[in-house]
């Protein structure tokens, strides 16, 4: 069913906005030596993570050892609905800079629908790896999120987050 | 590796004294130890098997690490092989096992020295706090319901909700019972989730809109939504983001 802004009985929890947001919440491991920061990069689309991302997208400088949450906004209607990918990298400088830092241990996360035009949804990724020691070759770890994993539009907490005909309850 | 100094001090333990700290008979154990006393060839071999696992926990290779502490144990029944073995299976994410193992060293080693078993409690306490927890509720009374978890069957004791354990990760759960259509189920599971799954099977030729509880969910989840939406309606700004950290892409 199509969501309206007029003051109707709607069956999704969804606003008015264009925009749209995923909260992403990091349970980040402990700091290891000189390796103290998470470097977390985003692309939308179909993208390569053996690439070098550069540019928009990033958020630097999260401390190793803490819990946080990341907010990735999508204002443009051709990023919403295409899928995300998410790089974090493990680094002794806060934008993964130094020679220390190539290669760095890497988690690569493919989200198949972050976003719905007007709605917060959230993931939270809480196994994420310990950091090891690495020098010629770093682990590498790959996470798939499917869509009805995405939390949203649904007060409280349930196990998936699609309907029974596989909608999620987002694009109610 | 935490707890490292702990391991090399019990290696040396066992190498310097050429035994078993205790070694474990066949049992319903999870990782068999040696039949009986181990000879010294197999002390020796269990010695390099252990000295190879250790190598490769350090060169990041845990599959390899993993069975050669399950070979020196089943040589030799010593408990830094065991603990060893507890330990990667923690590291590899693998909770479920590390926690099963932890157990059948603090149950069959009882001889441990205070502060390894100190420290084999520590870590058993927190793999069993990552083990997620699935709650199937509403499986049908009839049909002799099987659960697989990734395509292994769940033991099924009769207890209702049936418990399922699981490591964190992307999983896929199917129900079959005799007279339904499969109910299957995906989703991604975080260290320690406690979750309640409603199982809803479908009657093969039916459908689950013929059933009048089907409607009384739905009418339930119109009233919720709409007192939700109600409130979200009247905000016509922007959504903003909630954190310090903000990335527009």
């Amino acid at each position: 069913m199509k969501h309206s802004c007029a003051p109707l009985l709607l069956l999704a929890a969804v606003g008015c906005a264009d925009n749209a947001i995923l909260e992403m919440e990091l349970v980040l491991p402990e700091a290891s030596g000189d390796v103290r920061y998470a470097y977390v990069q985003t692309r939308s689309g179909e993208v390569d993570f053996e690439d070098a991302w550069s540019g928009s997208g990033e958020v630097d400088g999260l401390e190793l050892g803490q819990d946080v949450i990341v907010s990735i906004e999508a204002d443009d209607s051709e990023e919403i609905g295409e899928p995300l990918a998410i790089k974090l990298r493990y680094c002794t400088t806060e934008r993964c800079t130094a020679p220390a830092d190539e290669p760095a241990q890497e988690v690569r996360v493919a989200i198949e629908r972050a976003f719905y035009r007007g709605a917060f949804t959230r993931i939270r990724l809480a196994d994420l790896p310990p950091v090891t020691a690495c020098a010629e070759t770093c682990e590498v770890q790959r996470r798939d999120i499917e869509r009805c994993a995405v939390r949203g539009c649904r007060a409280g907490d349930t196990t998936r987050y699609c309907d029974s005909e596989d909608r999620h309850f987002c694009e109610q | 590796m935490r707890g490292t100094a702990v391991r090399k001090g019990l290696l040396a333990t066992v190498l310097a004294a050429g035994v078993c700290a205790a070694w474990a008979g066949p049992s319903e154990a999870q990782w068999p130890g040696p039949r009986g006393e181990p000879t010294e060839a197999e002390l020796g071999e269990a010695r390099e098997l252990y000295r190879q696992g250790t190598e490769a926990v350090e060169s990041h290779r845990p599959s390899e690490a993993l069975a050669a502490f399950e070979r020196s144990y089943a040589l030799s029944g010593a408990s830094v092989a065991l603990y060893s073995l507890a330990y990667t299976l923690q590291v590899v994410g693998r909770y479920r096992e590390a926690r099963d193992t932890f157990d059948q060293l603090l149950r069959e080693h009882r001889d441990l020295e205070p502060s390894i078993a100190s420290e084999a409690r520590r870590l058993r306490a927190e793999v069993a706090g990552r083990v997620a927890r699935l709650s199937l509720a509403g499986l049908p009374e009839e049909g002799e319901p099987t659960v697989l978890l990734d395509g292994e069957r769940v033991p099924d004791p009769g207890e209702r909700p049936l418990s399922v354990e699981s490591d964190p990760g992307l999983r896929v759960l199917r129900v079959d019972a005799s007279g339904f259509e499969p109910f299957t189920w995906r989703g991604e599971l975080a260290a320690g989730d406690r979750l309640t799954l409603d199982v809803i099977m479908n009657p093969l030729g039916g459908s689950i809109t013929d059933s009048a509880l089907f409607w009384l969910a739905i009418g339930a989840a119109v009233l919720t939504t709409g007192v939700i939406t109600g409130v979200i309606l009247y905000d016509n700004a922007q959504l903003a983001p909630r954190s310090a950290h903000h990335i527009t892409l």
